[in-house]
């Protein structure tokens, strides 16, 4: 019962909170009123567990919206912006979040290679950032360099497309 | 994922991130996260 050393905490492959950067896309009453696929409470509580656990670590975290300057969107759900109240919003009109020039300088910012992504849906926003970010050679350092975190536990969930 | 992505959960997350349950500066806000208000909660 004896633990190795701790590994190098930014090379490791595995993430951990001195790798990795939570990107959390999208979680908007509109995006979450067109899911379908799973309980959209489990999907509520299932963010707000990985936003806590994010904050426990002091992950960074950029946090994005789409469409409230516009008028069209309303801001993040209460319950996740409650708890990213040090993280401002940058708010987008691009599908694509790698397209918005804030957003992408966001991440660079965060220096971090590993990206933990949760977006809605899983096969518009999350699909076209992670596609984005492999390009750029996140999560290509190590085979695991990369993540997309679905927002449920489940394998009955929807598929995930990064 | 067919593009080098990898799914992880809420759980998984959470334990890759403590790693080592020795590691006493985040473990109890852990258990508190995933066991007592999701886990146990829910059964």
């Amino acid at each position: 019962m004896t633990s190795a050393p701790v590994r190098d905490p930014v090379a490791d492959h595995l993430l951990t909170p001195q790798n990795a950067a939570l990107l959390l896309i999208d979680y908007q009453p509109s995006q979450l009123a067109g899911v379908r696929s799973m309980d959209r409470d489990l999907l509520v509580k299932n963010a707000v567990s990985t936003v806590r656990t994010i904050k426990t670590f002091e992950v960074p975290v950029v946090h994005s919206t789409i469409n409230v300057a516009t008028g069209r969107g309303q801001p993040t759900l209460p319950e996740l912006a409650g708890l990213l109240t040090d993280d401002k919003p940058l708010d987008r009109t691009t599908t694509n979040s790698w397209e918005d020039i804030e957003f992408v300088q966001a991440v660079h910012a965060t220096g971090r290679r590993k990206l933990i992504i949760c977006a809605l849906w899983t096969e518009i926003c999350m699909a076209f950032t992670a596609l984005d970010a492999l390009r750029e050679g996140y999560m290509r350092s190590t085979p695991s360099s990369t993540r997309s975190a679905a927002p449920h536990p489940r394998p009955t969930g929807p598929a995930l497309t990064a | 994922m067919q593009a080098g992505g990898q799914p992880v959960s809420w759980v998984s997350l959470a334990v890759e991130l403590q790693r080592d349950w020795a590691r006493q500066d985040t473990v109890q806000a852990v258990i508190e996260i995933v066991l007592t208000d999701r886990l146990l909660k829910e059964q």
